[in-house]
């Protein structure tokens, strides 16, 4: 290990300070808030108590809890099915066509992310582009709904979750020797049993990576629903939102928003007891 | 066993391989001996089926393999890294090419245990490969295709990336296990003193093509070629042509140096321009003159370099011609014979010492 030296402190102290300035202090205040603390300037009557996590757990809430849950869920699964396979043709490619593929993945963030949600609306929309060209060549005589319903939702988000994804799993699969493929070979297996036995398990940490980056934010997402999922499509995010926005119930706002980071530290301990990324190894043993 | 015929290997306008011709019988040890990019590691990856024959065909056993996959091939490889499974235990690496073939467990378990007391693992079956020295990897990578039971085992610089120690210590057992296995070996190697001491035949590789191909006495004592020669431990060369020969000795002219004598059987042809070529340890110093069995030409030692059991010598003849000659330090301290940089000496081989290389 390297010897740690006073200078550490000094340039740690910044980023320090704007931790507990924008994180610590914030969170303390939304955690008071949510046990009924937070006084007038709060939106409801002050005193401890536990009503709003009540509320918060009761019947309707929660359903919307499990929904998210399962939306979220559904897009990790559908990013994987997309990503995978892009990043291990990414990870055996050339150099020149990994450029190629990376840049095309970090294309999109140079664009302003409501101008793409706005695009995939235009593109899906009614009168969008896959509709008509549908129409035109005749497979479909009215147009698909595509968006404002769990389709686009799901569109959306694996949409966004894509790099995310992508990135993880193909820098773990590109650190991988290619001789151990050649010699699994060697000793017998055919692709389907190397890819299996050598290249599957190999991938893990950074597929278990891709699956923190895509479900965390996921779960708490709000844009995407509210751009692409309709009426009937409400993730927990957006109750979160109009509580603080429209109801301008703050302590419940904050009740839901305690009860939603709990359920990501949850995935947060998990992802960190079996998966241990400041482990040096990085691999994973069945 | 394996035969090699007319294999070539070209990546774009550049070929590696150039219509080889090999043939490698059962049971030997055979060692493909050459600088980087000669193509010998090629020639092992297309025997494997890493890589797709660009022209020829390979036969193992008789049988044409040219286009069979790697797992198909009664073939198996030691890597130059390894390659060992990094999430895996040494059993379960070594077992590997066994479970596939889905063995009752009895005869896994069986085969398991001899191989790992074959290359002295035992006891460290539950550990994982990062956990192993460089030695003991490599053993895992040896146990781990020996267990197959190939017909063919290749190895790729096995021993390159071991420490000067271990890697004489493996390549005497490596050499052992060869023996007690049978198994025919096909090795890869850019340093000559593996090829010299494991191998039963070298083939010696330039620019993708066989140079020599004989038992490594012949290789080191015969040499056909120039590259051969000055690859194959240290050699001095003199430019020179024939004045006479016969078929007991050939006479030489060495421009500004005179003529030497060599007893060789073969004639040649008198004005012919050869190359005659001598190992330094077959040269010594003397401040006397040669009998008439030896040639001799004179010098002043330039260079001198103790290096422990021998010293090497730099003598400049002649004509600005530098030689090296090494003298057992053993024998200089037992015939008194101390020589220093600057001084004129003989520098005398018997005529019965050197070869004769063609230059075309």
């Amino acid at each position: 290990m390297f010897p740690k030296l006073k200078i550490h402190q000094t340039l740690l102290a910044p980023p320090l300070f704007w931790l507990l300035i924008f994180f610590i202090i914030p969170m303390a205040i939304v955690i008071g808030y949510s046990f009924g603390l937070g006084g007038v300037s709060s939106g409801a009557s002050s005193g401890f108590t536990l009503q709003f996590y009540k509320q918060a757990l009761s019947g309707m809430y929660l359903g919307i809890f499990l929904k998210s849950f399962g939306y979220a869920v559904g897009a990790t699964v559908l990013t994987m099915a997309v990503a995978y396979p892009i990043a291990y043709y990414m990870a055996f490619a050339s150099d020149r066509t990994k450029m190629i593929i990376m840049f095309l993945i970090i294309l999109p963030f140079w664009t302003n992310f409501l101008i793409r949600m706005y695009s995939i609306m235009t593109i899906l929309g009614d009168n969008g582009l896959v509709n008509n060209v549908l129409m035109q060549i005749g497979i479909i005589h009215e147009p698909l709904k595509l968006i404002n319903n769990s389709f686009g939702m799901y569109v959306g988000f694996v949409y966004w979750n894509l790099p995310f994804m992508i990135l993880p799993i193909f820098s773990s699969l590109d650190r991988m020797d290619v001789s151990m493929l050649e010699a699994s070979l060697d000793l017998g297996a055919n692709h389907r049993q190397t890819f299996m036995k050598i290249t599957l398990p190999y991938s893990i940490p950074g597929a278990v990576a891709g699956i923190i980056f895509t479900f965390i934010p996921t779960l708490g997402n709000f844009i995407i629903p509210e751009f692409l999922g309709g009426t009937g499509n409400t993730m927990i995010g957006n109750v979160i939102t109009s509580q603080y926005l429209q109801a301008r119930n703050w302590p419940f706002g904050s009740a839901l928003s305690t009860v939603l980071m709990f359920i990501v530290m949850i995935f947060i301990s998990l992802y960190i007891r079996y998966f241990d990324p400041t482990k040096s190894k990085n691999m994973v043993n069945f | 066993m394996l035969e090699l015929k007319n294999l070539s290997k070209s990546y774009g306008s550049v070929k590696a391989v150039k219509q080889v011709d090999l043939t490698i019988g059962k049971g030997e040890f055979f060692c493909l001996l050459g600088p980087s990019g000669c193509g010998k590691t090629t020639i092992l990856r297309m025997i494997a089926g890493f890589e797709k024959v660009s022209g020829g065909k390979i036969l193992l056993g008789g049988r044409d393999i040219t286009n069979d996959s790697p797992n198909k091939r009664d073939v198996n490889t030691v890597f130059q890294n390894y390659a060992l499974f990094p999430n895996f235990s040494v059993l379960d690496n070594i077992n590997y090419g066994l479970k596939l073939k889905k063995l009752p467990k009895s005869e896994l378990d069986a085969r398991t245990e001899e191989v790992i007391r074959l290359v002295g693992l035992g006891g460290f079956e539950k550990r994982m490969p990062a956990n192993l020295s460089g030695g003991q990897q490599q053993r895992v990578a040896l146990a781990r295709a020996l267990i197959n039971q190939p017909q063919l085992l290749l190895l790729d610089e096995p021993l390159s990336a071991l420490d000067k120690k271990i890697s004489e210590q493996t390549r005497n057992e490596l050499s052992e296990l060869q023996k007690k296995v049978g198994i025919t070996f096909v090795f890869v190697t850019h340093n000559q003193t593996e090829a010299l001491a494991l191998a039963d035949r070298i083939a010696v590789m330039k620019d993708g093509l066989i140079e020599h191909c004989d038992k490594p006495k012949e290789i080191y004592e015969r040499p056909l070629t120039h590259f051969v020669a000055d690859f194959i431990g240290s050699m001095n060369f003199f430019e020179c042509t024939v004045t006479h020969s016969d078929e007991q000795i050939s006479r030489l002219e060495i421009p500004g140096m005179g003529q030497i004598t060599l007893s060789y059987n073969q004639i040649q042809q008198v004005g012919a321009k050869v190359l005659f070529c001598i190992r330094p340890e077959r040269i010594k110093l003397s401040l006397l003159e040669s009998s008439e069995f030896e040639n001799c030409l004179g010098g002043i030692i330039r260079q001198k370099h103790y290096l422990g059991e021998i010293t090497k010598f730099i003598v400049e003849l002649s004509d600005n011609k530098m030689i090296s000659v090494v003298c057992q330090n053993y024998l200089l301290q037992l015939s008194n014979e101390f020589y220093d940089i600057g001084e004129k000496v003989n520098v005398i081989w018997s005529k019965t010492s050197g070869e004769l290389i063609h230059v075309s």
